[in-house]
């Protein structure tokens, strides 16, 4: 009898040992699934809390960008240059007296120095040529100034259509990413030569830069991305993010290329029957 | 094997810090001394503390275990039912089953110098019931929490359905067995003394992953 109570006793412990095992290893793989599913749900929520914050500063920084632009542009400009035609009324108006003649001369030559720096300035903040003309005119302008710096011919190659027509605030960064792109390669890679190519393909906008000076590889960029000091790397992460873009760096045995790439989001007629070729000299 | 039992439940007392210090040590915020996850496991380590006091001067241990069964039962479903989104209702009715359970035990069944057996069964079964609920609850939920918050609540329920299950089943044979078969004894024993430190396990674990960000 005893022995019968005791097996009883042995067995019943095991099947509850075995049934809340089961029971808490099915109740385990349950909530996996669903700490998985949220943790996923989570990092994304984040990401997207990260990239509106991120939008926000963006957006806050251009117009205050464009606001500084336009006041230099529009209002100081305007005011020094009437002072300067003013002093060269009183240029035309006066007689003998060259010492003040020569003061004269000499401050309206500051004055147009200061108008031509402004211009400058007020163009660096705000891409007005790419405002008023768009992405293709604007790389292209860009690729003749490059051309004027590095002494050597450029190209400015595109099979997109001339009628394309961007979200401003995805070509505003886009361009930006390219002329930081070409900044750099003019400071760091001193190549001979530079090629821009732009290309859609499979809804995505593709700018492909060639060049035949130091290259850097993909894990390069990488490693300078997260570990050099420098504000432009960070700047163009920053801005790929926002518009979804990716960057590829490939070296090659004689200097290297850099592809942008950005989904479009907006109809493109992209040109397939023939590439336009704008030419820059 | 009597040594072994009594070196593991003193391993058990000692553990049962565990979850207390964690908390004090991790857990942050303004009703840090009022939440009654606080209360549940400081006032589990200070009874705990006080059952061998009552146990070397009074040689029983039974007002621990009437406190134990009211104090640290109502605590757990009041923790359950902060845990719960769609079931507070349930968890309501589960507090008042202990308390009905337990004034009923206490002053028909017996007082506060004897066992409260059946209180202490009703609370292991309201209290496995509802953590089960609870579980599937958050399991269910739609909202969107936290993951490491979410993941928390499920390790402190699952600590309590495993002691109170197990717990449950103890009561159930510890008569026969401390009266019929005590070869058995021991090994049982140890058993539980084993599915205790899993819950404080469990218990610390999740209070841990709770105060993660």
């Amino acid at each position: 009898m005893e022995i019968s109570s005791e097996i009883i006793l042995v067995v019943s412990g095991i099947l509850f040992a075995v049934a809340l095992g089961m029971s808490v290893i099915q109740m385990f793989i349950l909530f996996r699934s669903k700490a998985t599913l949220m943790r996923i749900k989570f990092e994304i929520q984040l990401k997207n809390k990260e990239l509106e914050m991120m939008n926000a500063v963006v957006q806050a920084q251009e117009t205050e960008r464009t606001n500084i632009a336009r006041n230099l542009h529009d209002e100081v400009g305007a005011i020094l240059a009437m002072a300067q035609r003013n002093l060269s009324v009183s240029l035309d108006k006066m007689t003998g007296d060259d010492v003040l003649r020569d003061d004269i001369e000499f401050t309206l030559d500051v004055l147009d120095q200061s108008v031509d720096k402004i211009r400058a300035i007020s163009h660096g903040m705000l891409p007005h040529f790419l405002v008023k003309f768009g992405l293709l005119k604007a790389l292209q302008r860009l690729m003749e100034q490059t051309e004027k710096s590095l002494g050597n011919s450029c190209s400015f190659n595109s099979s997109v259509s001339e009628d394309l027509s961007l979200e401003q605030r995805q070509e505003i960064h886009f361009y930006c990413i390219a002329t930081e792109l070409i900044n750099n390669l003019m400071k760091h890679a001193r190549p001979q030569f530079i090629n821009l190519k732009l290309d859609a393909r499979e809804n995505h906008l593709i700018l492909h830069i060639q060049h035949d000076g130091v290259a850097i590889s993909q894990a390069d960029y990488e490693y300078l991305l997260h570990h050099g000091n420098g504000m432009g790397l960070e700047s163009i992460s920053h801005r790929l993010r926002i518009i979804t873009g990716e960057l590829q760096y490939q070296r090659q045995t004689k200097g290297g290329t850099i592809e942008i790439s950005m989904p479009l989001k907006m109809k493109i007629a992209p040109n397939n029957h023939e590439e336009i070729s704008i030419p820059l000299t | 094997m009597s040594n072994l039992a009594l070196y593991s439940y003193y391993l058990v007392q000692a553990i049962s810090f565990l979850p207390l210090f964690i908390y004090l040590k991790w857990q942050k915020g303004c009703n840090f001394f009022f939440t009654p996850l606080f209360l549940y496991v400081s006032i589990n380590f200070i009874l705990i503390l006080t059952s061998n006091f009552f146990e070397i001067f009074y040689k029983n241990t039974f007002p621990i275990f009437h406190i134990s069964t009211i104090s640290l039962g109502a605590l757990m479903i009041l923790i359950l039912r902060s845990f719960s989104s769609k079931n507070k209702a349930y968890c309501n009715l589960g507090l008042f089953l202990l308390i009905t359970i337990y004034l009923i035990d206490f002053f028909i069944f017996g007082g506060f110098w004897e066992n409260n057996y059946i209180s202490n069964i009703a609370m292991n079964i309201i209290v496995s019931a509802m953590s089960v609920m609870v579980i599937f609850d958050l399991i269910n939920l739609e909202d969107d929490v936290i993951p490491n918050q979410l993941e928390g609540k499920f390790f402190i329920v699952m600590s309590f359905f495993v002691y109170n299950s197990s717990t449950f089943f103890f009561s159930l044979i510890e008569h026969k067995i401390r009266t019929e078969l005590s070869s058995l004894f021991y090994v049982s024993y140890l058993s539980y003394l084993f599915l205790e430190l899993v819950h404080y396990a469990l218990l610390s674990f999740g209070i841990w992953k709770s105060a993660q960000k």
